[in-house]
């Protein structure tokens, strides 16, 4: 059974967020090292999706924490326009530029996969998930 | 709550060196707070800086990202932005994005502030 937590699509929920990802994955002994990269993840997804999903208009998103087999993933759902957060990064290290590293940084301590919503899914869907084998 | 973020502005060096002591989660809530500081300090001319990470317990890409934006500036006037004391979670972050390719990262504040010693531009 997947621990969930429903927030609405603001920046300063991103706290939120981290702390019960970071309670969930101590409920479910995940090791210290996997929860600090999950943690690092999905603070930066879900703060591309409230900055370019929901463009901070009015919104929510619901965050899911579920050991599943050898892994420990996170979901996040949400309604926001089209948007996927974990397209492809650009290889952004080492450019002076202020945003577009997030992605660098969850996909270098995450698997990320992205769903869109359809018609047999009202929710966008984005998993960012780690291996504990 | 992880979400509190506090910047304490310090000088050293008889006040020509700029010492900023972060404190707590600097994540894309806080960073506008951040970013706002550093600007300030550059509009004021105070542009040789010491960002002392030593109480910082979480950076995300939108913190990382106000230091990207402000390097080439405060470099241009004669400056620089130093970091010191960073933790080895903050480490791994700051090398995820190359920051050691960018920035002079120092264990401890008294070498960072020495790299302040040399006069002229300090990159």
């Amino acid at each position: 059974m997947a621990r969930e937590l429903t927030i609405s699509a603001e920046l300063k929920q991103l706290a939120t967020v981290r702390s019960f990802v970071e309670e969930s994955c101590r409920e479910l002994d995940v090791p210290e090292k996997i929860i600090w990269a999950l943690v690092l993840a999905v603070d930066e997804i879900c703060s591309n999706i409230i900055r370019h999903g929901y463009q901070n208009a009015q919104g929510k998103i619901v965050v899911g924490v579920e050991r599943t087999g050898d892994a420990i993933a996170v979901t996040l759902r949400d309604t926001s326009p089209a948007f996927s957060p974990v397209r492809s990064a650009s290889d952004a290290t080492i450019r002076l530029v202020r945003s577009g590293h997030g992605l660098t940084i969850a996909n270098q301590v995450a698997n990320l996969h992205y769903q869109p919503r359809s018609e047999h899914n009202p929710m966008n869907t984005t998993v960012i998930s780690i291996p504990m084998g | 709550m992880q979400n509190e973020f506090s910047a304490q502005v310090k000088t050293a060096h008889d006040g020509r060196v700029t010492v900023v002591e972060l404190d707590g989660y600097l994540d894309a809530y806080t960073a506008p707070e951040f970013d706002t500081l550093l600007e300030q300090l550059f509009t004021s001319g105070q542009v040789r800086v010491v960002v002392d990470c030593g109480s910082l317990e979480y950076i995300s890409s939108a913190g990382l990202g106000v230091f990207m934006g402000h390097i080439e500036q405060f470099r241009s006037s004669g400056g620089d932005i130093v970091l010191c004391a960073l933790s080895p979670r903050i480490s791994a972050i700051v090398e995820m994005l190359g920051f050691p390719h960018i920035f002079r990262i120092f264990p401890e504040r008294s070498v960072a502030l020495a790299v302040f010693d040399r006069q002229g531009t300090t990159h």
